[in-house]
């Protein structure tokens, strides 16, 4: 026994449409803080989230000029950095050729979209997002 | 009255994507063009109430960008000559008839929000 326990995390439901995103982050830190391996898959136009043409940051607060606000993709890279290869970010190949949303930020990797059930059965724990 | 009805119906849309760009900081981009009034109903007769501003968005040991904050939105848009109104039912359903709303927005009745309909050159859902 490894002592390492995994999580999956599953990503289905759209961005800019509920907390589904920051709740998925939120859980992948705090999980990779307490030791898991954590896969996060996105599927749907979750996978636009880390899309490469998503700027670093949103574009510019008119109402507050000086501020800055990085995009989900820098966060979503930044973790991967933090997590110091406990972190993985896999997206749907199939939802992200539907979407055009092919190429994306380093660190993260399209994969074929049957290993969604098998890593989210591999995982110890998984949990998927989806739309309600 | 040459006006926009503006009614806000679905809440939290993205903490992490949005940030400063949520539906209230359009309201207010978009009164400054046209005169806007915002009803608030739904879940999003949350955004009325008087709450702890946000606390800032931290991923990774380090503050990550802003969490949406909905109040200063707010006081922006009344202080540019916005009305916000929130919707008494609607904060019935939520079990915050009771709950303290912020100073700069009134609750209105069922009624109300007909006459409001009525007395508006337009209505927008955003």
């Amino acid at each position: 026994m490894s002592g390492t326990r995994s999580l999956f995390l599953g990503l289905i439901g759209a961005p800019y449409e509920s907390d589904l995103f920051t709740t998925a982050v939120r859980l992948a830190e705090e999980a990779v803080r307490q030791g898991y391996e954590v896969t996060v898959w996105t599927c749907g136009y979750a996978t636009a989230l880390t899309a490469a043409a998503v700027a670093p940051e949103k574009p510019r607060n008119a109402a507050d000029w000086g501020s800055r606000s990085p995009s989900p993709a820098a966060l979503a890279k930044h973790l991967l950095a933090w997590a110091d290869g406990r972190l993985s970010w896999l997206v749907c190949r199939f939802c992200a050729e539907e979407r055009g949303t092919l190429t994306q930020v380093d660190g993260v990797r399209i994969r074929p979209p049957y290993e969604f059930v098998q890593r989210s059965l591999q995982a110890d724990v998984h949990l998927v997002l989806g739309t309600k | 009255m040459a006006a926009t009805l503006a009614i806000i119906e679905r809440a939290h849309r993205g903490a992490v994507e949005q940030q400063f760009a949520h539906v209230l900081w359009l309201a207010h981009g978009l009164h400054r063009q046209t005169p806007m009034t915002v009803l608030l109903r739904g879940v999003a007769a949350v955004y009325a109430l008087a709450q702890p501003p946000p606390p800032p968005l931290s991923f990774g040991k380090v503050t990550w960008g802003a969490a949406p904050d909905y109040q200063t939105a707010i006081g922006r848009l009344t202080r540019d000559g916005s009305r916000v109104l929130v919707s008494a039912s609607s904060l019935a359903a939520l079990a915050a008839a009771t709950d303290p709303l912020l100073p700069q927005v009134n609750a209105v009745s069922d009624l109300d929000i007909a006459e409001l309909v009525a007395a508006h050159d337009r209505v927008w859902f955003l």
